[in-house]
């Protein structure tokens, strides 16, 4: 190791931030060489002998430093679009993100996947610019654009240097605002989902996530793959598509969220001048349905012929982003499986060496999404697995010791400034509220909201939400080695199914 | 007797006399007798690894491996149960002609009092043992091998202090063993490879040896590989997945690190096409960009998108902190971003055609990796 000396510091955040200005100085051009803006090195410091800590011990911490957040402005256009700013100046960039409040929820029977599928397309061409077109100008103007449909939501989002602001804004705008989706480029993605679709075969994680889907959602929302299936995606025509867009692609209907080094005012005047002539509509609220009442704890195993290992996917149907149980959900899901040291990943991972990783997780939407416990298994540990996992889910609910829940919530606490560090970071925290309606200053009370949940707290929502009599329990693998060994762990009966949860020979 | 044999051997191998080793007269000439192993007890045959250790059986049933300076290992687990009277026990042993890749050893042994003897393959497991972890852990990671970048909100006097509590006490490692050097060589011939896989579809792998990071072709280098896969309009992507959609995905990379580099090819072909087609149409590519070279279009695509990229790498306390360690690491300057950001403004049309010549024109592997039972499927030739 070279010395390092303490005005190294000075010179290389000076020289950062110097790289930042020049950047935006040439972007875009190729001649120019750059500044030089190097400041000048003050003296060195000189060190000390210091005492040295026993790093047998950990440091003692002290109480998290109070998180101050970036204050979020709110405008509304006399559309009904809302418009959200956030100021956000270290660096020359800026994101927008379109926040539409409709995703993959609206497919309808028979036509699964068309969400998305409309959404992928608003990049293929609008009433002005073709699929390549489009392309060539946001490599031309170093911005990303990405359009994505989820469920309860579909997104679309400009990330770009601020320097060329009017150009990349009027690209997002258009593809935004003009998609004109055109046959060939519709013909041509659907190809792509097809051959996708084949792939999916080697994919044992992707099996499972589609069989437990189909298991605990059935036909209600949440329960068909967000890219759908063979025979949906064979049947979308032009007008489905179109027709999701032009119904749930309304200002009424949307949040355009702003955030980097930009003003709110000007803002404001730009999205006027694009987004201002963009026209209501009435949008029907979506069909979510009601998923069947869980049966008893069963194991749904598909087969796949010679995996190497088994994909775990254990659960059932959990709670809303609304839920009066967030902050207590958040800590003992943690504690059981939302971190590194959580009792799963300590257990499954550490202690037995079965996996790389276990977690959990609840995928909290507009109606209740689903609680997954996971895992991608050695195949020769199946069974020994599927033991840890319900003994884990079953002792989460017994206690969490004082030091366990203490060291979860001061994780949950000291990770959150991290999340909004970026203007990519920001905008995807506050997109995450935006659809639920949860109140823009959520995050202000979080390491409060975390802080008040006790002991007894924690117990009652992993009684009330873990229900081991009741899971789904979804494992792909290798049927020939793994059924007769689940099935002598007497969890719960074995039903052989395919990858969309269908009885299987 | 052969081990006798086998230590004139090393003898000759290391080339170690000593005055006080016994000497005798043979036709050859003086055969020198040195003591490379002390502690077996009754070694009865030798092989010789690869990487100059030897495999040693001893009559009583072990096998041992000594390295190269006499040190016995641990009786390696595994061998049988041997019956050892008079002359027999556990006997010769041999490597596979095709050791290094199969691992592969025959030895024999007899299994019972009535004299009976057996050959037995086995592989010998790798030797990854712990200690080798151990040792590699107290070399490496040590305080004079490692750089700490801290990047955040904090008073640099405390992290300074706190760095100063918590590192200052960690011991100093042992020299850093030389780094080794690398000649970068070009593939000498084109090389083809084939993989059974559990996939639906084939790949095609191209991979030339290219050049280490911060060579004057390094950046070039990137530039042509975004020109060949970089976006929808790159020439791969534009003709093989857009236009013609034979093809699923393509991407290029150049992959250029401290020591040497590679430059690669990825081509998953559509279901009904094979990966000999898209040989095929990557060099019908190839070759246009060696005699047409870049549009000025393509090239400003190319480095409007990096600019872009370096800006981003800025973004995160975790960004930031990598950058320093990166460049500090790679090129000695800890501040080196600008100077790299601008290796790629100074890429011209002339240095992508240049590159692409020099290293895409030597020979490559080809590597296909096909569905089980695919065998011909594999690119088998230089597909013109």
């Amino acid at each position: 190791m070279r010395p390092r000396r303490a005005y190294r510091v000075t010179r290389n955040a000076a020289a950062l931030a110097s790289l930042a200005a020049w950047l935006i100085a040439a972007a875009c051009s190729h001649s120019g060489s750059p500044p030089s803006t190097t400041a000048a090195a003050p003296a060195p410091t000189p060190t000390t002998a210091a005492p040295t800590a026993d790093l047998t011990k950990p440091p003692v911490l002290g109480a998290p430093k109070a998180l101050t957040l970036p204050d979020v402005v709110a405008r509304t256009l006399p559309n009904g679009l809302r418009l959200l700013v956030v100021e956000q100046h270290e660096l020359p960039l800026a994101d927008f993100v379109l926040v539409v409040k409709s995703g993959g929820e609206t497919d309808e029977p028979g036509k699964l996947g068309t969400a998305t599928l409309a959404t992928s397309l608003l990049k293929e061409g609008t009433t002005t610019r073709n699929s390549l077109q489009i392309a060539d100008q946001e490599a031309f103007l170093g911005v990303d654009i990405f359009a994505n449909s989820g469920w309860d939501a579909t997104t679309v989002q400009l990330h770009t240097p601020t320097a060329q602001l009017d150009s990349a804004l009027s690209l997002f705008a258009d593809i935004a605002l003009h998609p004109a989706f055109p046959p060939a480029e519709l013909e041509r993605l659907r190809k792509n989902r097809l051959t996708s679709l084949l792939q999916v075969k080697d994919r044992a994680p992707e099996i499972a996530n589609r069989a437990f889907a189909a298991i605990v959602f059935g036909s209600a929302a949440y329960g068909h793959p967000l890219t759908g299936d063979e025979a949906s995606t064979n049947a979308i025509q032009q007008a489905d598509v179109r027709r999701f867009y032009d119904t749930y692609f309304r200002p009424n209907n949307a949040t355009l969220l702003v955030v980097g080094d930009v003003k709110p005012d000007d803002v404001e005047r730009r999205a006027r001048a694009l987004f201002g002539g963009w026209e209501r509509g009435t949008v029907p609220p979506a069909n979510y349905g009601q998923p069947a009442t869980g049966k008893g704890t069963t194991i749904y195993l598909v087969d796949k012929p010679g995996a190497a290992q088994s994909s775990f996917r254990i659960g059932g149907v959990g709670v809303s982003r609304t839920t009066p149980d967030y902050f207590p959900l958040t800590v003992m899901n943690t504690a059981l499986g939302g971190s590194f040291t959580s009792r799963l990943n300590q257990n499954l991972r550490e202690t037995k060496g079965y996996t790389y990783g276990a977690s959990s997780g609840f995928a909290m939407r507009r109606t209740p999404g689903p609680f997954i416990a996971s895992a991608e298994v050695v195949a020769a540990k199946t069974d020994s697995a599927l033991i840890e996992f319900m003994k884990e889910i079953r002792a989460i609910r017994d206690t969490i010791p004082r030091d366990e829940l203490e060291k979860t919530k001061r994780y949950l606490q000291l990770q959150l400034p991290g999340r909004f560090e970026t203007t990519g970071g920001i905008a995807g925290q506050l997109a995450g509220l935006v659809p639920y309606d949860v109140p823009l200053d959520f995050y202000n009370g979080y390491t409060q909201g975390i802080a008040a949940v006790t002991q007894a707290e924690a117990q009652r929502v992993a009684r009330q939400y873990l229900d081991p009599d009741k899971l789904a329990i979804v494992i792909v693998g290798d049927r020939k080695s793994i059924e007769a060994t689940l099935k002598a762990t007497k969890v719960g009966d074995v039903v052989v199914v395919d990858i969309a949860g269908r009885p299987a020979m | 007797m052969r081990l006798i044999v086998a230590l004139g051997l090393v003898l000759a191998a290391t080339g170690a006399v000593r005055a006080a080793d016994p000497t005798f007269p043979s036709s050859a000439g003086n055969l020198v007798v040195h003591t490379v192993a002390q502690g077996l007890s009754h070694p009865w045959a030798l092989a010789f690894l690869p990487d100059g250790r030897m495999l040693v059986t001893e009559r009583p049933g072990r096998m041992r491996i000594v390295s190269r300076d006499g040190n016995l290992s641990r009786p390696l687990s595994g061998v049988p149960d041997v019956v050892a009277r008079g002359q027999a026990g556990l006997l010769d042993v041999a490597l596979d002609r095709d050791f290094a890749t199969n691992r592969t050893i025959y030895f024999c042994f007899n299994f019972d009092s009535g004299g009976n003897a057996a050959v037995a393959r086995a592989q010998l497991a790798s030797d990854t043992a712990l200690e080798d972890v151990k040792t590699f852990f107290r070399t490496y990671y040590a305080p004079n091998n490692a750089t700490i970048a801290i990047v955040g909100d904090f008073q640099r006097d405390s992290v300074k202090r706190l760095v100063q509590l918590y590192f200052s006490g960690i011991p100093r490692g042992p020299a850093i063993p030389p780094r080794p050097q690398v000649t970068s060589q070009p593939v000498p011939k084109d090389t083809f490879l084939v993989l059974e896989d559990k996939v639906q579809l084939p790949r095609l792998y191209y991979a030339w040896r290219a050049v280490k990071a911060f060579h004057e072709d390094d950046a070039p280098l990137d530039v042509a590989a975004y020109v060949i896969a970089g976006d929808k309009n790159s020439r791969l992507y534009k003709r093989l997945v857009y236009d013609m959609q034979v093809a699923q995905d393509v991407s290029a990379f150049n992959n250029s690190q401290r020591l040497d580099g590679g430059f690669q090819i990825v081509v998953t072909p559509k279901p009904g096409h094979t990966p000999t087609e898209m040989a095929k149409l990557v060099n019908e590519e190839l070759r246009k960009l060696t005699t047409d070279g870049i549009t000025d279009r393509e090239l400003a695509r190319a480095q409007n998108s990096t600019r872009a990229q370096f800006l981003d790498r800025l973004a995160s306390d975790l960004g930031k902190a990598d950058q320093l360690n990166f460049y500090n690491y790679f090129s000695g300057t800890p501040d080196y971003a600008r100077q790299d950001a601008a290796r790629y403004d100074k890429v011209t049309v002339d240095d992508v055609k240049r590159v692409v010549v020099s290293y895409l024109g030597k020979p490559r592997v080809t590597l296909t990796v096909v569905p089980e039972g695919k065998h011909d499927l594999m690119v088998t030739g230089v597909v013109q």
